[in-house]
C-alpha cells in the first residue's frame, strides 16, 4: 500500500505547501485525473468541428477519465444509443437547433453526465465524484445535462432546456 | 470477522447518526458494525465492580486480536473507584440495569456530548471492528450544517487522541448525492431526529438554503404513541413484562409486571421506542395519495400484539397516525407543546426557493431520498404526489435508492466507496498537514 505510506510518511507529493491549500476549499471529489487524449478530442470538436459527439469513460483501474468514442457525423439518436444502459458515461454533444428568434440555426456544446439507475453504485459514486475534474478541462460548455434515464436525455427534454436558457 | 493483518491497511468509515452508529471498512458494501448511538452510564456507587466494558479503551488498551473485554476489565480495576460505569453497544444497552441512564452524543445532528462520542468511537475500535486507530485513515460522515468549531474538534480528536494517520470529513448529503450518481441533487434525508433538505451543487453544499424540521422517526414514534394513548392502549415496554398469557383480540392483557426498581426515564423512553419501532415496521403506512378518511377506511386492517399480550386490529389509524408528516392538520400535539406547522413538502419548496433560479429545476428534477424514516411504506410515493400537486408543470423526479439497506446506510456506503479509491489518497488530511496547521486544517475540505 504505497499510497498510504505516502500519507503516513508525509512524502513530498502528498503534502502540498500550506499556502496553496489553506486558501481554497475543496469540494468532495475522487481525485481522478483526465487523460490528455480526451481533452485533445474535445478541442478538435470545439475548434475544428471535427466531431458531432464524444463520450468519455473511466479507465479500468479507475484512475483516469479516458476517451471512449469520437463520432464525426451522427444524429442525436445515435448519441443516445451510444450510452450504455447499465453503465455510466460522460459525453459532449454539439447540439444544433433552430433559434426561436428567427436567427436560423445555432449550436451549443452540451456536457452530459449519464448515470443510469441500473448502474452499479460504485460506478455512480465514481462518476459523480470525478465529474468536476473533467468539466474543468472543457472550456466553452454551454450547459450540463445530468441524466439517469432516456427521458432525461431525449432530444425534446434537452431542446426544451436549451431554448429556455437562451430565451 | 475479517482480520486485517500484515501490511494490508484500509480506511475506516464512521457515521454517527441520531439513532444508529455505522462503522466499517472502506470498500465493503455494508458497515460491519451497526449499533445504537446511545451511550449508557450508571453513576459510581463505590462497592460494586462490574466489568466496565469500555473504560480506558483508547488506543493503548487495545490488545491486537485479543480479548478486548479482558483488557477493559484490567483497566477498570486499576482506575479510581469513583468512575461511572459506561455501557456501549446493543448487547450492553438493551439489557435493563438499575439506574442505567442513556444519552445521545448528538443534539440537532451535531456532536454536543464529546464524552459520549468518544465512548462510541472507543467501542468502534475496541469491539465493533477491533482495529488499531493508528493504522487506518478515517472518514467521518458529518451533517452539512456542522459548524467550524465542531469540525475542528473532530480533527483534533482524530489526530490527537486516536492518532489516526489521515482523516476526512465527508458531508453526508454530498455522499448521498454522489452515491445516487448525481453531482447535483436535492438531498432529502429523513432520519430519526429530523428531516433535512440539502441542495448539493457540483459537490458543494449550498448552506444558506438548507432546511430541516423535526419531522423524522422520533416525530412518527411520538405520533403513534399519542394515537395509541388516545385509543386507551396502555403501553408497557418489553423490559417491564416478566411473563404474559395469550388473550383474545381487544381483551384486557394478562401479564406479570417485572420488578424493575430505579428505572431511569431515559431507559423507559428507550424501551418505549423499541415498542413503537416494531409497531412502525409492521403496522404503519403512509397514504400514497392525499389522505381522506373515507377511502382509507376501506384498506385492510392489520393486527398488532403488544409486549404485554394485548392485541387488536388497526385500520384507518395505520395511515392516520403518520399523516402529520405531510399534513399538519393531522399532527397530534401534546398539551403545552408547540405544534409543528411545516411539512416536508414545504421544506423542499422553501429550500429550492432559496436556490438560484437556474438551479431550481435541476433540484426538483434530482431529488435524492434517503434516511431510515423514508423506509416507511408509501413515503416516496407520497412525496412525489405532494410535490407534483405543489409544483404543477414542474418535472419532479424522486430518486429513492434501491434497497432498504442503501437508504439506511446511504452516506456510509458513499463514504466507503470514496475512501477505498486509490485516487482519493491525495485528498485526505494527513497527519503532517494537521501538525502544520492544527485543527483549522478542516478548512481545506468544503
Amino acid at each position: 500500500m504505497a499510497w498510504i505510506m505516502g500519507v503516513l510518511g508525509g512524502q513530498k507529493r502528498f503534502s502540498p505547501p500550506a499556502t496553496s491549500f489553506s486558501a481554497q476549499q475543496h469540494p468532495m471529489s475522487s481525485g481522478v485525473t483526465v487523460n490528455d487524449t480526451a481533452v485533445e478530442a474535445y478541442q478538435e470538436l470545439k475548434l475544428k468541428k471535427k466531431f458531432r459527439f464524444i463520450t468519455f469513460k473511466m479507465s479500468d483501474d479507475s484512475k483516469q477519465i479516458i476517451l471512449d468514442k469520437k463520432v464525426e457525423k451522427a444524429e442525436y439518436d445515435e448519441f443516445v444509443a451510444s450510452l450504455p444502459p447499465t453503465e455510466c458515461r460522460y459525453g459532449v454533444y454539439d447540439f444544433v437547433y433552430e433559434s426561436l428568434s428567427s436567427e436560423g440555426q445555432r449550436n451549443k456544446l452540451l456536457f452530459y453526465v449519464w448515470s443510469p439507475d441500473s448502474a452499479k453504485i460504485k460506478q455512480k459514486m465514481l462518476y459523480a465524484a470525478s465529474k468536476d475534474a473533467l468539466r474543468k478541462k472543457l472550456d466553452g460548455i454551454y450547459t450540463e445535462i445530468q441524466c439517469t434515464d432516456l427521458s432525461e436525455v431525449s432530444h425534446e427534454t434537452v431542446l426544451d432546456k436549451v431554448t429556455r436558457m437562451t430565451s | 470477522m475479517v482480520v486485517f493483518g500484515g501490511d494490508e491497511v484500509s480506511a475506516l468509515v464512521l457515521d454517527v447518526g441520531s439513532r444508529l452508529t455505522k462503522a466499517g471498512y472502506a470498500g465493503e458494501d455494508m458497515p460491519k458494525g451497526v449499533f445504537s448511538s446511545l451511550v449508557g452510564t450508571i453513576p459510581a456507587s463505590g462497592a460494586d465492580m462490574d466489568v466496565d466494558v469500555d473504560a480506558g479503551a483508547g488506543p493503548r488498551a487495545i490488545r491486537q486480536g485479543g480479548d478486548a473485554a479482558a483488557g477493559g476489565a484490567a483497566a477498570a480495576a486499576s482506575a479510581p473507584a469513583a468512575k461511572p460505569r459506561r455501557f456501549v453497544g446493543d448487547t450492553e444497552i438493551f439489557r435493563w440495569r438499575e439506574g442505567l441512564e442513556l444519552r445521545s452524543p448528538l443534539e440537532d445532528g451535531v456532536v454536543s456530548d464529546w464524552d459520549a462520542l468518544e465512548a462510541l468511537w472507543d467501542h468502534v475500535y475496541a469491539r465493533a471492528l477491533r482495529a488499531e486507530p493508528t493504522e487506518h485513515p478515517l472518514l467521518f460522515c458529518e451533517p452539512s450544517w456542522n459548524p467550524r468549531e465542531k469540525r475542528e474538534k473532530l480533527c483534533e480528536l482524530a489526530f490527537e487522541k486516536y492518532q489516526v494517520p489521515a482523516f476526512y470529513l465527508g458531508r453526508s448529503a454530498v455522499l448521498s448525492a454522489f452515491a445516487a450518481g448525481k453531482p447535483s441533487a436535492l438531498v432529502v434525508d429523513s432520519g430519526a431526529a429530523f428531516t433535512s433538505v440539502v441542495p448539493v451543487y457540483d459537490g458543494y453544499v449550498l448552506k444558506k438554503a438548507i432546511r430541516r424540521a423535526p419531522l423524522g422517526g422520533d416525530f412518527v414514534s411520538d405520533q403513534i404513541r399519542m394515537t395509541l394513548e388516545n385509543l386507551g392502549v396502555e403501553l408497557v415496554p418489553q423490559f417491564m413484562v416478566a411473563s404474559k398469557m395469550p388473550v383474545d383480540p381487544q381483551a384486557p392483557p394478562s401479564f406479570v409486571r417485572a420488578e424493575r426498581p430505579n428505572t431511569t426515564k431515559s431507559f423507559t423512553e428507550f424501551g418505549m421506542e423499541q415498542l413503537l419501532q416494531e409497531f412502525k415496521e409492521t403496522i404503519v403506512q403512509i397514504a400514497e395519495s392525499r389522505f381522506d378518511e373515507k377511502s382509507y377506511r376501506k384498506r385492510p386492517q392489520r393486527s398488532f400484539e403488544f409486549p404485554n399480550g394485548f392485541n387488536r386490529p388497526f385500520g384507518l389509524d395505520r395511515f392516520k397516525c403518520v399523516e402529520g408528516l405531510f399534513n399538519p392538520q393531522y399532527a397530534l400535539t401534546r398539551p403545552g407543546a408547540e405544534p409543528i406547522q411545516t411539512t416536508i413538502t414545504r421544506l423542499i419548496a422553501e429550500c429550492t426557493g432559496e436556490c438560484d433560479f437556474d438551479l431550481r429545476s435541476t433540484m426538483i428534477n434530482n431529488i435524492v431520498l434517503t434516511g431510515g424514516n423514508s423506509l416507511l411504506p408509501g413515503f416516496a410515493d407520497r412525496l412525489y404526489t405532494e410535490l407534483h400537486l405543489a409544483l404543477p408543470g414542474a418535472r419532479v423526479k424522486v430518486h429513492a435508492a434501491g434497497g432498504p439497506l442503501e437508504r439506511r446506510f446511504g452516506p456510509w456506503i458513499g463514504g466507503s466507496i470514496l475512501a477505498s479509491l486509490g485516487s482519493f489518497h491525495q485528498l485526505w488530511i494527513s497527519k503532517q498537514q494537521y501538525e502544520e496547521m492544527g485543527p483549522s486544517v478542516e478548512k481545506r475540505i468544503h
